[in-house]
């Protein structure tokens, strides 16, 4: 921990790129926390069209197992340092979407997040709220979640590849149900 | 507009209105061809949508054509049954080459064979090995469990909610 990353880590939350993806409800609250009503650039946030220019992945709702995969993609073309923004219960602990077929449960067994933001969905005022508490752990050097993806890569894999790489049915009593004509 | 429920009813078919611009037709199922396209040629030009209901205790799906008629200004839901064990019935792409599209869906969610469709490849769900996650033999709670190994403790003491089934 030398000075020098002190002063990094200051000028890091001092200027943080936002990918411009959204998945799910969430979407809708940026807008408004985006322009003039809210106006996240007065924090230096603004959004950024490609992945590999970008600082902050905002998980903006429910993932899809079909979106899970590009959002993992999309995380691993991010350059490091990169922070993950969960929104809302969805993200949590699957939300209303507790026992969907295609929905995933819980976001931090496929990739990293640095802050979760309760509520469905959460209002501009707690998405800035958060924007404010990462730029403090930026700064302090708290938010390490692609550090904690780096070691332990296999486990997050491993994960990502249950869901995403099934080779075998799932419910194993098929032989129960009705075949398919 | 009566004259056209009566025209139907002269079929041997049920019908009845719904409302004051909408009615619906019950067909058997081996004639269902020949009642949509009595009724496309009656006017009602506009495939809105497929659909399917699940009677489980039935043992029935039960499909749903919605149609429009822009010039009579009235809309008609066609419903007819099928066997759940071997759902097998004629496309409807030479009346409505949009229905293809409808069918593949419900080809996907209740493994319903629509024989004359070319198309009928996975549209949403990707990977799939299991039964039709729209049936309602397929348990999404048991599946949410054993896949994205959803437990108690993780609603954080939080009770979850009472499933409706």
């Amino acid at each position: 921990m030398s000075e020098w990353t002190e002063i990094v880590d200051y000028f890091r939350g001092r200027s943080m790129w936002m990918l411009h993806y959204c998945t799910g409800c969430g979407a809708i609250e940026l807008p408004p926390t985006m322009t003039s009503r809210w106006d996240m650039e007065r924090f230096g946030i603004t959004p950024m069209a490609t992945p590999r220019q970008a600082d902050i992945l905002l998980i903006t709702g429910y993932l899809a197992i079909k979106t899970l995969k590009r959002v993992v993609y999309t995380y691993e073309q991010m350059q490091a340092p990169k922070w993950v923004l969960g929104f809302g219960s969805c993200t949590i602990n699957g939300g209303i979407y507790w026992d969907s077929y295609n929905v995933i449960e819980r976001l931090d067994k496929y990739i990293p997040v640095d802050i979760y933001i309760a509520g469905c969905m959460p209002r501009p005022e707690a998405i800035l709220d958060a924007f404010v508490k990462l730029k403090e752990m930026v700064q302090k050097g708290e938010a390490k979640g692609y550090e904690k993806y780096v070691k332990n890569y296999e486990w997050y894999k491993a994960n990502q590849d249950k869901v995403l790489k099934r080779t075998s049915p799932v419910l194993k009593e098929i032989e129960k149900v009705t075949k398919i004509g | 507009m009566a004259d056209i429920l009566d025209e139907i009813k002269s079929m041997d078919l049920k019908a009845s209105w719904l409302g004051d611009w909408e009615f619906e037709v019950f067909t058997p199922k081996d004639r269902l061809v020949s009642t949509l396209s009595y009724l496309k040629a009656k006017g009602f030009k506009a495939f809105m949508g497929l659909s399917c209901v699940d009677w489980i205790e039935e043992g029935n799906f039960e499909l749903v054509y919605i149609l429009q008629s822009y010039d009579l200004a009235l809309e008609t839901i066609v419903k007819t049954k099928i066997p759940r064990q071997r759902p097998v019935i004629e496309s409807m792409g030479p009346l409505w080459k949009l229905c293809e599209v409808y069918e593949r869906e419900m080809h996907e969610f209740f493994g319903i064979e629509f024989t004359g469709n070319p198309n009928l490849k996975p549209f949403f769900l990707e990977n799939w090995l299991d039964i039709p996650p729209l049936r309602k033999d397929f348990d999404t709670l048991a599946f949410s469990e054993e896949l994205f190994e959803f437990k108690e403790d993780e609603t954080h003491g939080i009770e979850s909610p009472k499933r409706i089934e």
